[in-house]
């Protein structure tokens, strides 16, 4: 009985999203069937895939605003690009692009001092200027039908959106917990200065955290466009915000430090389980809107006032 | 004389903390008008006693009258109310508003609906000003004056409140010499005007210059208090250090070597420290001594590459050495353990584990992945032989008690071999038993070969733990005492008597 308070309070977001999941079974019939689950989880995969870098971000103390833009960017170069270079070389340049958009990021707030929080609000406006200017601003489909089926064909059932999400999921938990790369990220997110004081070189793993979220950023840009085979400067408008929604519910802390992708992709499902949820009640979309920003507060605000009340 | 003619009368003050007792029966009675002075070393009771009297902190027993009048103070706003204000070094100023705002903040006078009267704000203000000789607009922002200009204000609003005592807790710590003449006018006018003050400083100079009289305050003890004619500052000194050293610490086994590990000459930080000299032996507790503030700190960051050097020399085993950063100073074996563990030596939220691997984090990886067991067991054996108190090596640094906590900073430092050994006041806020600890520790590295620095406030400490001491004053390093000159009055000397040195 002990252990499974434990793990009530422990794993308060996990429990949660059981009983949404619970409850909507027994509410809808058809929401606990393959497909359903199916469509949920591929809802979840391209923010998914994009929290995993900023899980990197968050722990490391900083986030990462221009993911969004990153996101447009990428899927418009994978696109673009594609008729002088051939699809597989166009994807690599996205992602190259993407990486880059990080490096910037990352040496502005490494080298320069600049806040992270100014930074990628100008960078995404930036990136999101350039992705408008190449597309002149209108969506562009692919014209290689190769192209379109990463993000729609399945096999044994499951999406390839789900399975690299998965993957990316796996790597991700792997390097924060075994290596001596995620444990320094954990490290400057809890006290930067201790970090520094011990020897830690901050400003390589600051910049990583940036390249690394805007990296993700970029796979999901792809996948994105691949999944709607149309690339456009206005796709990762509501990204940004939506990832770091989801990472914050999920119990990642934005002071750093603390946190794990397991937390985050917890977050990101309760988010993706709502809005499924919703859908399938026929809750008109402009409510959804206003119940998912009403679910952030509850979400965080009991944490904040369970603490307030233990000090 | 009769008893009104005293403004403040503190009758049989104690105040106990867990594990110490900061304020033992203290009975202190000011004249209306008077300039008391408060000395006493750092950690003697003088910041508990006023936060007592500000109602910061509640009093176990005793009896505080102001102007005849029991009163039983609960926050610094009750005291301003019966006329109490304190200037804190710290100064509790917004400086994004302005003058006049940050004097009247919280009380700024309405009227009704037409909000607040501004003319009558300002006019006031300046009048406040006036009074105490800054001749600035009451409209300009707070954040544009210089530190005297802050402590006018400050004052000011004291006298905004009419208050019949201001206390100030070492004001001048930070201002010029011709900023002190100002403050020292303003002072003597309070005085005119009928206004007591005590003045907390540590600077004998300014004690003869303003104050009537003198109370001197040890081991959260009144000492005594005497008129400033009868006084020499000599006698103060002897009265705050004159404590007698029983088994509070341990005596080291051995004792230093002859071979030199850590040579620095002429080091210099510009307008922070100068021409820096001294050389650490192996096996060597060099204690630093000197007032908060004189330029302990920086010296030793300095060394570790956290600040930047401006001019000097560091040599390692008789070669010259640059270290541009902590990383550097760690490869060449030098460790600091940081004067504020909690925000510069710790990640609170980590596990004991995790912090004891923190600056090593190479030893126990292969191909770049923790290996989680070693790491446990090189943790364990820290906690063995440093004797942490802690459920298991997991348990959150967060949880454990101050000393547990600068063991597990200590079991950090060690683990990277560290030669040099840097403390920067390894006992602050460390209750009594587990300071023992930390002091039979320091003395085992120190013979197991490990050059030691050890900076202390702690007067008895730095004396019982160091084998040789320096006195820092003003960024200058004053004097070098081994032996049985290593005494209070010798420290005090260098640290205060800027003229002897």
């Amino acid at each position: 009985m002990t252990k499974v308070k434990k793990i009530v309070t422990e794993q308060k977001t996990l429990v949660f999203l059981l009983l949404l999941v619970i409850l909507m079974g027994i509410i809808s019939p058809f929401f606990l069937t393959g497909d359903n689950i199916v469509n949920v989880l591929v809802q979840s995969s391209i923010y998914g895939i994009m929290a995993c870098g900023m899980t990197f971000a968050i722990i490391g103390g900083d986030f990462d605003l221009s993911v969004g833009s990153t996101m447009a960017l990428s899927g418009l170069v994978a696109i673009l690009c594609e008729p002088y270079v051939g699809q597989v070389p166009a994807m690599l340049l996205a992602l190259l692009t993407a990486a880059a958009v990080g490096l910037v990021n990352g040496f502005l707030v490494a080298k320069c001092r600049i806040s992270s929080f100014i930074v990628t609000i100008g960078t995404s406006y930036i990136f999101k200027g350039i992705a408008l200017k190449i597309s002149n601003g209108d969506p562009i489909a692919s014209s290689n039908p190769w192209f379109g089926r990463m993000g729609n064909d399945k096999i044994l059932g499951i999406p390839y959106l789900v399975i690299i999400m998965v993957l990316l999921v796996l790597i991700t938990h792997y390097v924060l917990t075994a290596t001596r790369f995620g444990r320094n990220i954990y490290t400057i997110g809890g006290n930067m200065e201790v970090a520094h004081n011990s020897g830690i070189r901050t400003g390589f793993y600051k910049t990583s955290i940036f390249v690394l979220s805007a990296f993700t950023a970029g796979i999901a840009g792809i996948l994105n466009a691949s999944k709607l085979n149309t690339a456009s400067a206005v796709q990762g408008d509501n990204a940004a915000l939506s990832v770091i929604t989801g990472v914050v519910i999920g119990g990642t802390s934005l002071i750093g430090g603390v946190g794990s992708i397991g937390k985050s992709m917890i977050g990101i499902l309760i988010f993706s389980v709502i809005t499924n949820a919703l859908d399938l009640m026929g809750v008109f979309s402009y409510y959804q809107t206003g119940i998912r920003g009403l679910m952030l507060i509850v979400i965080i605000g009991m944490e904040a006032y369970a603490r307030y009340r233990e000090s | 004389m009769s008893t009104d003619d005293y403004i403040l009368k503190l009758d049989h003050i104690e105040k106990s903390f867990p594990g110490v007792k900061a304020l033992k029966d203290i009975t202190l009675h000011v004249k209306k008008g008077e300039v008391r002075g408060l000395v006493g070393e750092n950690g003697a009771g003088k910041s508990t006693m006023m936060k007592v009297l500000t109602g910061i902190i509640p009093m176990d027993s005793g009896r505080i009258t102001i102007d005849g009048q029991a009163v039983s103070i609960t926050s610094p706003l009750h005291a301003q109310t019966l006329g109490l204000s304190i200037i804190f070094q710290e100064f509790n100023l917004v400086n994004s508003l302005s003058i006049a705002e940050n004097i009247y903040v919280g009380r700024l006078p309405k009227k009704g609906m037409r909000g607040i009267q501004w003319k009558k704000v300002h006019e006031d203000a300046k009048a406040l000003l006036n009074r105490v000789g800054l001749d600035v607009d009451p409209s300009a922002r707070v954040g544009s004056l210089s530190v005297a200009g802050k402590q006018m204000v400050e004052i000011a609003k004291a006298l905004s409140q009419n208050s019949k005592i201001i206390i100030m807790d070492e004001p001048s710590a930070t201002l010029t010499d011709k900023e002190l003449e100002h403050l020292f006018g303003i002072i003597d006018d309070l005085k005119k005007q009928g206004v007591t003050v005590i003045y907390i400083s540590h600077r004998l100079d300014e004690i003869f210059r303003l104050c009537d009289s003198v109370t001197v305050i040890r081991d959260g003890e009144v000492i005594d208090t005497n008129p400033i004619e009868s006084l020499t500052k000599e006698l103060i000194i002897s009265k705050m250090v004159g404590r007698n050293m029983d088994q509070e610490y341990p005596v080291r086994a051995g004792s230093s070597s002859d071979e030199v590990i850590l040579e620095v000459r002429d080091l210099c930080r510009k307008g922070v420290f100068e021409h820096i000299n001294f050389s650490l032996h192996k096996g060597e507790r060099l204690g630093i001594a000197g007032l908060v503030g004189a330029g302990r700190t920086e010296i030793v960051r300095a060394i570790f590459g956290a600040d930047k050097l401006t001019g000097g020399e560091i040599l390692l085993h008789g070669k010259p050495v640059t270290i541009r950063s902590p990383k550097e100073a760690i490869s060449h074996k030098i460790a600091l353990v940081t004067e504020d563990r909690k925000t510069q030596g710790l990640v609170l939220e980590s596990s004991i584990s995790e912090n004891t691997t923190l600056a090593a984090l190479k030893k126990i990886c292969r191909a770049g992945f923790v290996n989680r067991r070693e790491e446990n067991s090189v943790a364990a054996q820290y906690v063995e032989t440093l004797k942490t108190k802690t459920p298991g090596t997991k348990a959150l640094v967060l949880n454990l008690s101050g000393g547990n906590q600068q063991k597990v900073v200590l079991a950090k430092w060690l683990y990277t071999d560290a030669e040099v050994l840097i403390l920067d006041e390894p006992t602050r806020g460390i209750d009594v038993g587990a300071k023992y600890e930390i002091y039979q520790l320091i003395n085992q590295l120190a013979d197991s070969g490990k050059a030691i620095i050890i900076i202390s406030s702690e007067m008895p400490e730095v004396i019982s733990m160091s084998d040789r001491l320096l006195v820092i004053h003003d960024g200058k390093c004053k004097g070098e005492l081994t032996g049985d000159q290593k005494t209070g009055e010798n420290i005090m000397k260098y640290a205060i008597l800027e003229e002897d040195a």
